[in-house]
């Protein structure tokens, strides 16, 4: 048995977020076998409340084999957010094309970043392999991108679980399309729809395998349902992101995956 | 901490049951003639000592599934696919030819099949391993077998090892292995070494993604030194 302890990666609650309507729990946890070989976690999570209508969210899986995959994926959430908060602040978009032409530059921009730090560096952009996960979630609208493995799940407004953004079609589970690719803007996934979801929940493969059937591709209900039916209750973040952070680095999970995983859960408080 | 419940409590999300993701793997091995004796003897220990390392670690046990193919006197599949936790090792007794073109061409139609049967069961798998042990070389036909599993080793749909033994005719086996994986001598008959070696690159790869090249630990603990 492992004596070891996960590390653990929680998204500091910054105060226009702890100040707003939007509720976010997440975290992510280092997987058993990274701390056997060892190896850091390399999977990144980030996000920001806009406003009261807007939050953006990304998760990063660092690659294995890249060296520097760990910064890889936290540059890239980062970059991403950051991305989007900017890019709203000088327009909103208000149909579809437009979002994805921004979700479209976000991946674009997130990528630019690692190739500055490879340069800085003196490493090459392979080196910072990452996947990313974006989702920008309004009060009528789920814009998402996503290149590599991966999903984004929400719960809709009747109460189905929807699977919004999956992994690429890679043939084996070990090998997946990284932001750093050449073609990755046109491997990429971008999707606006103009729909008021309940929550959301963003995650790195290593949580796929405990709440995603994989025969056919659906969310595992018993496995979302509490979680989101949770959310609109919860006023300390912190600690609840840490109770989510306990479990994910439970026996339960870890029987299933020995990989990083990440989780992001949003929806809104109780009004 | 208090006792006083959580206001959010992950413990009551119950994880998907799915099946679990498959590692296959297919020892290819030499049972000619020439194998008799020590060779073979270390070989079956190494098979036990292959399936001891993987049982350490649950997950893999549960993940890797392997089979044997064995070339002698005949072609044999010794071991269809079957994940660690319920292998034996077989006892394997050596006679015949080294009919390796034939042995590598069941190994790639079972590989085929293996993962249609994955497929239609929705499991999901990782990059397969075929790992080929001989003393010798070729008394087959093996033009065409080499470059059906170097194809499917460019297209990444194997991962493709060879291992030489003793008297094993390096340069042949080069035309036979892949162009950026050459074969490996193996030190004397350190067939524990070797097989230690595979568990923990099986394991490795059954833990996280791989991109463009493959992370594994370094063989030199039993392979030869080839000047």
């Amino acid at each position: 048995m492992i004596a070891d302890q996960p590390e653990i990666i929680l998204y500091p609650i910054d105060p226009d977020l702890a100040a707003s309507k939007w509720v976010v729990v997440g975290a992510s946890v280092q997987g058993t076998n990274h701390i056997k070989i060892p190896l850091p976690c390399q999977d990144a999570h980030a996000y920001k409340a806009l406003n009261d209508s807007i939050l953006v969210a990304a998760v990063a899986d660092g690659l294995g084999s890249a060296m520097y995959a760990q910064a890889g994926a936290q540059l890239a959430a980062v970059r991403a957010v950051t991305y989007v908060e900017q890019a709203l602040a000088a327009a909103v978009p208000s149909d579809e094309d437009a979002w994805i032409q921004l979700v479209r530059d976000c991946f674009l921009s997130a990528c630019a970043r690692l190739e500055e730090e490879a340069l800085k560096n003196q490493a090459v952009l392979r080196d910072y392999s990452t996947t990313l996960i974006l989702a920008i979630f309004t009060s009528d609208w789920l814009v998402t991108g996503h290149i590599g493995d991966g999903a984004t799940v929400a719960s809709l407004e009747d109460g189905g679980l929807v699977l919004v953004s999956q992994a690429q079609n890679e043939e084996y589970v070990n090998v997946t399309f990284p932001l750093t690719m050449p073609d990755m803007i046109h491997i990429a996934e971008f999707k606006a729809c103009p729909i008021r979801v309940k929550a959301l929940a963003l995650m790195s493969d290593g949580m796929q395998q405990v709440s995603i059937h994989t025969a056919d591709n659906t969310p595992h209900p018993p496995f979302f349902e509490p979680l989101f039916r949770q959310l609109p209750g919860v006023k300390d973040m912190h600690k609840a992101s840490q109770n989510l952070a306990e479990f994910m680095a439970s026996d339960q999970i870890c029987a299933h995956t020995d990989d990083d995983k990440t989780l992001v859960l949003i929806g809104r408080q109780r009004v | 901490m208090s006792d006083e419940s959580p206001e959010f409590d992950a413990k009551v999300a119950s994880v998907a049951e799915n099946p679990e993701q498959r590692c296959p793997c297919i020892l290819l091995l030499d049972v000619s003639g020439s194998m008799d004796g020590a060779a073979i003897n270390q070989l079956n220990a190494g098979l036990q000592t292959f399936r001891d390392s993987i049982r350490k670690n649950e997950l893999a046990s549960m993940r890797v599934e392997v089979a044997i193919i064995t070339f002698g006197k005949a072609v044999e599949l010794k071991q269809d696919f079957i994940t660690v936790d319920q292998f034996d090792a077989p006892i394997l007794s050596a006679r015949g030819q080294t009919p390796m073109g034939a042995a590598i061409n069941l190994a790639l139609d079972k590989l085929e099949e293996r993962k249609q049967i994955y497929k239609q069961a929705g499991i999901s798998y990782f990059r397969p391993w075929i790992f080929l042990i001989t003393d010798g070389e070729p008394t087959d036909e093996w033009h065409s077998a080499a470059t059906r599993i170097q194809a499917m080793e460019e297209r990444k749909g194997v991962t493709f090892f060879v291992v030489g033994v003793d008297k094993a005719n390096l340069s042949t086996l080069a035309q036979i292995a892949p162009k950026n994986r050459p074969p490996v001598k193996l030190n004397g008959l350190d067939f524990a070494s070797m097989f230690i070696w595979l568990s923990s690159s099986l394991g490795k790869v059954s833990d996280s993604k791989i991109g463009a090249q493959v992370a594994l630990p370094p063989t030199s603990d039993w392979t030869a030194i080839t000047a």
